[in-house]
């Protein structure tokens, strides 16, 4: 090792390391509690999981009688609600719990613990109400989201209104990295510093609502104490503030339908409280993103369910291969692996080059990626690419994959979505946003090949577009074996 | 030092325990590896809130899948697997600047001398590829082994003396200091 590595070695040894915010390691052994107990309900994927030890002395009477107005309505539209009687681990059907929107299923008064599945929904969601118009909207809100990464899939929403509580608020941006949000800071009254601690009465960002960065999965909310349902598939979850450990904040993580981000809703002023502001939020005219299709890996229908894969029977002799690929496949320690030849278009002026673990075509112009990996219009730089990585390990339950997916009837599959776009947009819908100047570039596309039997992964992007990405794809050939 | 010295010596009783479902002993399990954990979460996510993140995801994912574990790895490479793979996951979600494949750490532009001289340490690494930052925070940083590296990131062993040596030499140009 050279000297300079040394001192650098060194220098690493010597880098603070951070401890845990407070909290962590409690909010490790709730996730462990989940674990056990998901584990002794075994797959029932519709569980979710309602422990109701809260008291709403704080709801109003009239939402007590809309709520049991609500219970008589749905009662027989619930079909099939199943709960688990407080700390015990066996299902009952002994009681009905139904799941109101806006109001939790356990009223003023009395506390109980359970878990509920709900078979059914039972009322339109908040934001299929009229949308407001961008006047309607705190300046706050129009800034934060106008500047977020996360637009294009996650659409504003704002309080409709928040009565007295809020007069005399003031809204300010809330940083949420890659997302938006906005605070109400009340001038007195439970809040939180700018540290994360509760502070009983410096009212700071006493509320606020934020789309965050995260994408919504089908598990988005479901391990949250407070759970609420809506028929357009909406979902809200809510509880205490699990990124502090002694906080009486609370918070909701929720899903909106056709949106594919997480949104979150926070108040220190209690669960009546949240779940009014939650009540009140309504989308914002000029602020919606398109709909978003998610798909996640085990999503069905697969886009294209394929035969044999392109690259069964023919081999392409190693002779012919180009001697930056075979000297790639020797730094990444790979024996042989698929290529395609050539990208297959004519690419003005392309050149093969080799990048950290492949190679790619440059051209003269148009589509490609500068050396940050920014799309350019007309940089022609890493037009097109190919390469080759350990093989990724199997996808998590709760993770998003590239959104589309190809399979083959050997086990093999690939999965192409946008290269530096959110994995939940859809693939006609591949934009790059830079963040600094708002400015928005087609982003390639790019697909991970995933060999039966190979112990690493394909790489293919193109800016070409999709048809190009699966010509690529059909053209993956075997080399033959060093 | 390696993972190996990680390794406590009421190490496989605190496992044997974790698996009958102790809560206590798998969160000792993970002390004793928490500080290594966090140096490579933080290194590669750049702040503690997503540290926090991806290591809680990690070590719950990881009590799930005890039951799997066959100790044919240390418990410590194992548990660093999964944490760097949360980290890995969580950038993807967050869709930070790092985790596609052409990070091309090797044609960043030069940096000016007299501005990279002012780059600390930390400033440089976080500048680096995710493989690369991986690779010096395990070798240089923690100390492990080419092989427990390896098994922790899932690649050949020739593979990470290739990366750490392009990491080295980025570094040393990150820090104004030349090939």
């Amino acid at each position: 090792m050279r000297r300079r590595d040394r001192a650098i070695r060194r220098r690493l040894r010597e880098l603070p390391v951070p401890d845990h915010a407070p909290g962590f390691w409690a909010g490790v052994e709730r996730g462990l509690e989940q674990a056990d107990q998901d584990e002794s309900l075994g797959d029932l994927s519709t569980v979710v999981p309602l422990e109701r030890s809260n008291s709403y002395a704080g709801f109003a009477p009239w939402m007590a009688a809309v709520a049991g107005a609500a219970v008589v309505l749905a009662f027989g539209a619930i079909t099939a609600l199943v709960f688990r009687s407080g700390g015990g681990d066996e299902l009952a059907t002994s009681e009905t719990v139904v799941v109101t929107p806006g109001v939790p299923a356990t009223m003023a008064g009395s506390t109980t613990t359970t878990s509920v599945r709900v078979a059914d929904v039972i009322a339109p969601s908040p934001w299929s109400d009229a949308a407001l118009s961008r006047s309607d909207v705190p300046p706050a809100l129009l800034l934060a989201w106008d500047e977020a990464e996360n637009k294009e899939w996650c659409s504003a929403l704002a309080p409709e209104a928040l009565g007295e509580v809020a007069a005399d608020a003031e809204v300010r941006r809330a940083r949420f990295d890659g997302g938006w949000g906005v605070a109400w800071d009340l001038p007195d009254g439970p809040g939180q510093t700018a540290a994360g601690e509760d502070c009983p009465d410096c009212g700071r960002s006493a509320f606020g609502v934020a789309g965050t960065s995260a994408v919504q999965n089908p598990g988005t909310g479901r391990d949250q104490p407070n759970t609420i349902a809506w028929s357009d598939g909406s979902f809200a979850g809510y509880g205490a503030d699990r990124t502090a450990a002694e906080s009486t904040r609370r918070v909701a993580d929720v899903v909106v339908a056709g949106q594919g981000c997480v949104y979150e809703v926070w108040s220190n002023l209690g669960d009546a409280h949240l779940v009014e502001v939650l009540q009140g939020l309504r989308l914002v005219q000029g602020m919606k993103a398109a709909p978003v299709e998610l798909r996640r890996p085990g999503d069905a229908p697969m886009v294209d369910e394929r035969g044999a894969p392109p690259w069964a029977g023919t081999v392409i002799d190693r002779a012919e291969v180009s001697d930056l690929v075979l000297g790639q496949w020797e730094e990444l320690g790979v024996d042989s692996s698929l290529v395609f030849q050539d990208p297959g278009v004519e690419l003005e002026g392309a050149e093969l080059r080799t990048w950290d673990r492949g190679v790619a075509w440059d051209a003269a112009g148009g589509e490609g990626h500068d050396a940050d990996n920014r799309p350019c219009a007309d940089c022609g730089r890493g037009a097109v690419g190919l390469g080759w990585q350990p093989a990724a390990p199997e996808a998590t339950e709760d993770g998003v994959s590239l959104p589309y997916r190809i399979t083959w009837s050997d086990g093999s599959y690939a999965e192409y979505g946008g290269r530096l776009s959110h994995p939940a947009l859809p693939r006609d819908r591949v934009v790059y946003v830079d963040p600094e100047t708002g400015a928005e570039t087609a982003d390639a596309l790019q697909a991970i090949v995933h060999v039966a039997g190979m112990n690493h992964d394909i790489i293919v992007w193109t800016h070409l577009g999709e048809e190009h990405l699966l010509t690529l794809i059909d053209r993956l050939r075997m080399v033959s074996s060093g | 030092m390696g993972v190996g010295t990680l390794t406590s010596t009421n190490e496989p009783e605190l496992l044997e325990r974790a698996r009958r479902g102790d809560h206590r002993a798998f969160a000792d399990l993970l002390r004793l590896h928490d500080s290594g954990m966090r140096a490579l979460a933080y290194r590669l996510l750049g702040n503690v809130t997503l540290m926090d993140d991806a290591l809680q995801e990690a070590y719950v994912k990881a009590y799930r899948a005890l039951p799997r574990f066959r100790g044919e790895s240390s418990v410590g490479t194992w548990l660093y697997r999964i944490a760097h793979n949360a980290c890995i996951d969580l950038m993807r979600r967050q869709r930070e600047a790092e985790p596609l494949p052409d990070g091309e750490p090797d044609v960043v532009p030069a940096l000016d001398a007299r501005v990279a001289t002012r780059l600390d340490v930390d400033q440089a690494l976080s500048g680096l590829s995710v493989d690369h930052r991986s690779v010096l925070v395990l070798v240089d940083a923690l100390g492990f082994d080419y092989r427990d590296a390896a098994e922790v990131l899932n690649v050949p062993v020739g593979t990470i003396r290739s990366r750490l040596a392009r990491a080295r030499g980025a570094m040393r140009r990150r820090l104004g200091e030349g090939e």
